[in-house]
């Protein structure tokens, strides 16, 4: 994992993924597409947290406000993700790339664990071996990540 | 999300159960709408971020990091006291400010809430 990204010396995040992670990444990207199309979806009460506590009314007015915004925004990180993902081996990103994709991997966890019925600690316990693996690949892809743009604060 | 709370009902609301409960009407209370008006008005707003089972430490101190300018040590405590307190106020200011500043932890995945000091 410690060779996945790292900063090049013109500044940018160079990232390498095998196929199979390439692969399961696209498999993320269409989880995220289809957030929303289930009534009743987790992924979509876990994204869509409300902004005020004990106001429907302010929650409501902020969320009209600006929801467009956070979807917008949420498309378009999974571009880059996406666009990442289609070229084999090794890209390089802009730091805002690499932000951008950071942000939609930590998406696509939140709304799997979401799916997964993952809402205390002690949900891990109960994962199937499949759910467990792809929410360790996502935690470690975050980690990484995260430890690389840390370093260009 | 482990501690976060559910909504409650406001205090008109309580105000209202607990005159059925014992049988009494509350005096009204007298408003002066320019006193209550301005020290709404000079009360701040935080916005606070709440602890949930998914997002990871690390990763909440990055977001602090990135978004609020603080230095490690200061995004590792508040991230420490969402993780042990269920909660901690991030930030504060004028209510746009602190809306923006929902708005991109939002961004982000963390559970963030805008409320009044």
């Amino acid at each position: 994992m410690g060779e996945r990204f790292h900063i090049t010396d013109d500044g940018r995040v160079s990232l390498h993924l095998d196929p199979a992670e390439s692969s399961f990444l696209s498999d993320m990207v269409r989880m995220l597409e289809s957030v929303g199309q289930v009534e009743g979806d987790p992924g979509e009460k876990r994204l869509n947290v409300p902004a005020y506590l004990g106001d429907a009314e302010a929650a409501e007015e902020w969320r009209r406000q600006i929801g467009d915004q956070i979807e917008d925004g949420r498309a378009e990180d999974r571009e880059v993700l996406r666009s990442a993902v289609e070229g084999e081996g090794t890209v390089e990103l802009e730091p805002a790339g690499a932000e951008a994709i950071l942000r939609v991997v930590n998406e696509a966890r939140l709304v799997l664990a979401a799916r997964l019925g993952i809402e205390v600690a002690s949900d891990y316990e109960q994962l199937d071996a499949g759910g467990t693996v792809a929410l360790h690949f996502l935690g470690l892809f975050i980690e990484d990540l995260t430890d690389e743009l840390s370093r260009m604060l | 999300m482990e501690h976060f709370p559910e909504q409650t009902a406001d205090t008109k609301t309580i105000g209202a159960q607990a005159s059925i409960l014992v049988g009494v009407t509350a005096p009204a209370p007298v408003i002066d709408p320019h006193v209550d008006e301005a020290t709404d008005k000079d009360r701040p707003w935080q916005v606070v971020v709440w602890d949930d089972p998914v997002n990871t430490i690390p990763y909440v101190i990055y977001v602090f990091r990135k978004l609020f300018g603080y230095s490690e040590r200061k995004a590792t405590q508040l991230t420490m006291e969402v993780h042990h307190e269920g909660r901690s106020a991030v930030s504060d200011g004028p209510r746009e400010e602190v809306e923006a500043q929902c708005y991109q932890l939002h961004a982000y995945g963390l559970w963030a809430t805008i409320e009044q000091t």
